[in-house]
């Protein structure tokens, strides 16, 4: 009995743990390596220490990458969006992935990343008469929002980020992706 | 009959009472030393308490480790090294549970840190995205079966102020748990099997209301009509018929039923939700004239929380009508009398009948 007690409260997180790691692990040894663009910043969290915020060129994805069925041009609210997964199929231009076009149906042989829709982006600074039309794109957020450093080496990495010098590099396996290294 | 344990004061006191009962020949001396029979002091043991302080300080010198990050050690390693020191810490306790108890719970404790350390590490080497609040609801979780079987209240407390601080963080986040309403009959459950401490009780329903909260919030109920299911929760926990720790079910739902009604005696929160009421003012008064009603009956069977709430609503009102154009001098004089007049039928009230929540 006493042994079981033991063995029985530590199934639960050891099963958490692991949940946790694993497609993280599957992804580090299985996935695909890509390079994409950064624009970051650097906060920090109590328990999991520095990290950067990072935020890239493909979170932006521009009204002609999106189908038609998938965006509601008259609204800022896309409801047909949220809380869906949707993906965003990339392509390589000299050596950068970018955003191809976005899809709500799981691509088959290509590189993409699973997504969240985040906002609806405008342009307020072209002054149109239907104030609608200044829908030119959404924001969508990946996996890779948060890049965790060692201690107090965020500054080097701001002034970069700031240069708009940094670079990261991102393993994907079926969707999922992990950031590997900000360069 | 199984005996009572109380502290060493509280049993010094009941010897002096009955010392005195038994020279007024109320009781005889034998009836003294059967009552005195009757109880066992409850000892603060020092060992157990300089334990746990230094499984809780190692626990955090791991989180802190943990937060610095080491770069020079792979993914995969890290995530065996979390695992296996949580495993080594088990089998340790486990080793020392029969020679040595209390060294073996503090060991006990640190696994269920490192655990936690474990849950946010791995956040940390694969840079998980994101507001981390679900964390603390792994961690939460993941300690229940522990405290459970060890029947540990220190570590059934710490799983919901785990699940607290999730639910208090995770309003109008993209994903909604409907889990965490498995886990309350559950806390409920282990609570009584622990011997329905008070302080459970309390947290057991203290996680209840949060729970209610976050979904109302996620679900985008409007304020009004959370304020009014709150209020109607605080009636039903004071006037409910539990077994179990009722003081604590009354207490929490007065301040529930108190803080609820406070919400509701502002004009706005009525403009906001009935649009076809053009001002809020004649309904709110309406409503604090029934809640202070209600608040006054309460006090007047003895209960000191409801007088609390009246004295809060009426400064309220006074701040309200009259910060704005009375001289701040008579301000404060008016405000401070207020007061006085309320701490002086404090202490009438004490004098004349003792409720149940009298400080002492």
């Amino acid at each position: 009995m006493k042994n079981n007690k033991y063995i029985i409260s530590m199934i639960l997180p050891i099963i958490i743990l692991i949940g946790m790691a694993m497609t993280p692990l599957m992804t580090y040894y299985k996935g695909n390596e890509i390079i994409i663009n950064t624009k970051p910043y650097d906060p920090t969290d109590p328990f999991r220490g520095d990290y950067i915020y990072m935020n890239y060129d493909i979170n932006d994805i521009n009204l002609s990458q999106i189908p038609d069925r998938l965006i509601d041009k008259e609204d800022y609210y896309q409801d047909k969006l949220s809380n869906k997964d949707l993906y965003v199929v990339l392509k390589k231009e000299n050596e950068i992935y970018k955003v191809d076009y976005l899809t709500d149906k799981k691509p088959k042989d290509k590189i993409y990343l699973k997504a969240k829709y985040n906002h609806t982006i405008t342009d307020w600074e072209e002054k149109k008469d239907n104030e609608k039309e200044n829908i030119i794109g959404i924001r969508v957020s990946y996996n890779l929002d948060k890049y965790f450093i060692e201690e107090n080496t965020g500054s080097d990495f701001e002034k970069k980020a700031r240069e708009g010098k940094l670079k990261a590099k991102v393993k994907v396996y079926n969707g999922y992706s992990l950031l590997i290294d900000v360069f | 009959m199984k005996k009572r344990k109380i502290s060493k004061n509280r049993l010094n006191f009941l010897e002096e009472e009955l010392e005195f009962m038994k020279k007024e020949n109320l009781i005889s001396p034998e009836q003294k030393i059967d009552i005195i029979d009757n109880y066992d002091i409850v000892r603060l043991n020092f060992v157990r308490i300089i334990l746990t302080i230094g499984a809780i300080l190692v626990g955090l010198g791991i989180i802190s480790f943990i937060a610095s990050n080491w770069n020079y050690i792979s993914k995969i390693t890290k995530v065996f090294m979390i695992i296996g020191s949580y495993i080594g810490f088990n089998i340790l306790s486990y080793k020392l549970e029969n020679k040595y108890p209390k060294t073996s719970k503090s060991f006990l404790y640190i696994g269920a840190l490192i655990y936690g350390a474990g849950i946010f590490l791995i956040g940390q080497i694969f840079h998980y995205e994101g507001h981390f609040s679900k964390a603390f609801l792994f961690w939460g979780v993941g300690i229940i079966p522990l405290a459970l079987l060890f029947k540990d209240k220190l570590v059934f407390i710490f799983s919901h102020v785990f699940l607290l601080v999730y639910l208090m963080n995770s309003y109008n986040l993209d994903y909604l748990s409907y889990f965490i309403i498995l886990i309350i009959p559950v806390l409920y459950y282990i609570n009584n099997h622990l011997g329905n401490s008070k302080v459970g009780t309390f947290f057991n329903n203290l996680v209840l209301l949060s729970t209610v909260l976050y979904f109302l919030g996620n679900y985008n109920v409007d304020e009004f009509y959370t304020t009014v299911v709150f209020l109607i929760i605080g009636l039903f926990m004071y006037y409910g018929k539990v077994n179990v720790n009722r003081d604590i079910f009354k207490i929490q739902g007065l301040i529930v039923f108190g803080i609820s009604g406070l919400i509701l005696t502002s004009p706005y929160i009525w403009e906001e939700s009935f649009k076809f009421i053009k001002s809020g003012v004649t309904i709110s008064l309406i409503f604090s004239l029934l809640y202070v009603l209600y608040l006054f009956h309460e006090t007047n069977k003895g209960n000191l929380i409801s007088l609390i709430f009246i004295c809060i609503t009426i400064i309220r009102y006074y701040f309200d009508t009259f910060y704005d154009f009375m001289p701040k001098s008579m301000f404060f004089i008016t405000s401070g009398a207020i007061l006085l007049l309320f701490g002086h039928y404090f202490e009438r009230m004490r004098n004349k009948r003792g409720g149940e929540f009298i400080e002492k």
